[in-house]
């Protein structure tokens, strides 16, 4: 049984690189409809266990709370139908509000106030920390928008903009690079599938 | 350089830069070249962080990746699973995104090869749906999020999130800035990030700022994590390839420019290859 798993992985890895060689043919564009189909076909399984542990076991235990949930599930499915699309605003807006409650009092503190107080904290006597203030403050420069560029203040800015776009360059540039290393990893790891465990070629 | 020649490298046919990728990428997996692995600081905090972890200790693990990020993923999961059972450390696993139950289960059997007793040693945690919804609760309270997990001696053991000595996130999306504005933040939880390549530049200043108590990143990250936890798996043989396949890369981003800008010169511009 494990075997006839591994062939057939092989068969559809063969079949997504095909692409690569011969454009959209039939082969491809088989084996893109099978994921598509086993991906929706996994995530609605998932959605089903999910809402029958989660929300349908407790109330039929009585948990009455959960019954919201159920409700505010159903209202969600309303929008396919003209007439009550209006009413699955009513959840999205929860949940929307519920999302950005939660982001908002605890990505303050994480993804903002610890890291000003990080690059406050830098030494300046250090090149490596005289260097990433240098970076901090040219890249937020780069994103002043209203400053008189005839002023000796202005034109400082207008050098410190320049700079901190070849620092957003630099960075984008890392981003592609490390972009390019994980596409890489997962060829590497599909042809060490390919080659160990079908082909039997590689310890 | 010749208009001609510049032209035509400009049109090299993208079967010939595929296949000549993958006879790059294919040789050195069956000859090793044993080329050197450096180590970074990131991925040295990491293993240093855990393996600072005292025997009989909880970590937790979790991991919302999916096939499509497994080639990645899975190979650091697996050396820094090794470590922590060398180590003896317990393992709760709890897989925050749908797709990430197998590869979950594979860590599960090796606790189970190696002699952990599951509810003793180790336990699955069921998934939940929820993303950031999920970590907040668990920073909250991990006890009534997971009500209907089995009792058992390691579950019974932990009351809060804080009775973990580690947090260890697997993902190749946000899950590891919801952990630590969620646990890692409010709850003083040390937090290791596993990720894909490409999120290293986004995580790095998390890093930096002391947050993240180490960075493993992508096959790379992996493979530096064999090395220093001394146990050779498919991060380190896949590294050769990694490298010859980056000089692969960098050759042709340099003849592509060459050829480009000799052509600008000389007014003759190729065309995208198909």
């Amino acid at each position: 049984m494990k075997e006839l798993g591994i062939w057939i992985a092989a068969f559809f890895t063969i079949a997504a690189y095909s692409f690569l060689f011969d454009g959209n043919n039939p082969l491809f564009a088989f084996a893109e409809h099978v994921f598509i189909g086993v991906a929706s076909a996994q995530a609605a399984v998932m959605a089903y266990n999910s809402i029958i542990s989660r929300a349908w076991t407790p109330l039929m235990k009585g948990q009455w709370i959960m019954l919201g949930a159920v409700i505010g599930g159903f209202m969600l499915w309303l929008r396919f139908f003209k007439q009550t699309q209006w009413i699955s605003r009513i959840p999205l807006g929860f949940l929307m509000g519920v999302t950005a409650a939660l982001s908002v009092t605890r990505s303050v503190d994480a993804e903002f106030w610890k890291q000003v107080t990080a690059t406050t904290q830098l030494n300046w006597a250090k090149p490596n920390d005289a260097l990433y203030i240098v970076m901090v403050v040219c890249t937020l420069s780069y994103f002043l928008f209203c400053y008189r560029e005839q002023s000796p203040q202005g034109a400082f800015i207008k050098k410190a903009r320049l700079m901190g776009q070849y620092v957003m360059m630099v960075s984008f540039g890392a981003t592609l690079g490390n972009t390019v290393m994980a596409r890489l990893s997962l060829v590497i790891g599909q042809l060490q599938f390919l080659m160990r465990d079908w082909l039997h070629i590689l310890k | 350089m010749n208009p001609e020649l510049a032209t035509k490298l400009q049109n090299i046919d993208r079967r010939i830069i595929y296949a000549v990728l993958f006879i790059t990428l294919a040789i050195p997996m069956l000859k090793p070249l044993g080329l050197p692995v450096n180590i970074t600081s990131w991925t040295k905090a990491a293993y240093e962080t855990i393996d600072a972890i005292p025997s009989g200790k909880v970590v937790l693990f979790t991991a919302s990746f999916g096939p499509s990020q497994a080639a990645e993923n899975q190979p650091m999961g697996i050396a820094v699973m090794t470590h922590l059972i060398r180590k003896k450390v317990k393992v709760v696993l709890d897989p925050t995104g749908a797709e990430a139950l197998p590869y979950m289960m594979v860590y599960a059997n090796m606790c189970k090869a190696a002699g952990y007793k599951e509810g003793e040693d180790y336990i699955v945690l069921s998934y939940l749906a929820g993303e950031e919804s999920v970590f907040a609760a668990i920073g909250k309270d991990i006890k009534s999020l997971y009500a209907s997990q089995p009792k058992s001696p390691l579950w019974d053991s932990i009351k809060d999130v804080t009775d973990f000595a580690l947090m260890l996130d697997s993902s190749g999306g946000p899950s590891n800035r919801y952990a630590l504005a969620h646990i890692g933040g409010p709850k003083k939880v040390k937090i290791i990030a596993l990720i894909v390549g490409n999120l290293l530049t986004v995580l790095q200043p998390y890093y930096s700022a002391g947050q993240l108590a180490g960075i493993i990143s992508a096959l790379s990250g992996a493979a530096e994590y064999e090395t220093l936890a001394k146990a050779p798996g498919a991060a380190l043989s896949g590294m050769d390839a990694q490298s010859l396949g980056h000089l692969w890369v960098i050759f042709l981003i340099v003849v592509g420019n060459i050829a480009y800008y000799s052509s600008k010169k000389t007014g003759t511009r190729g065309g995208a290859s198909r």
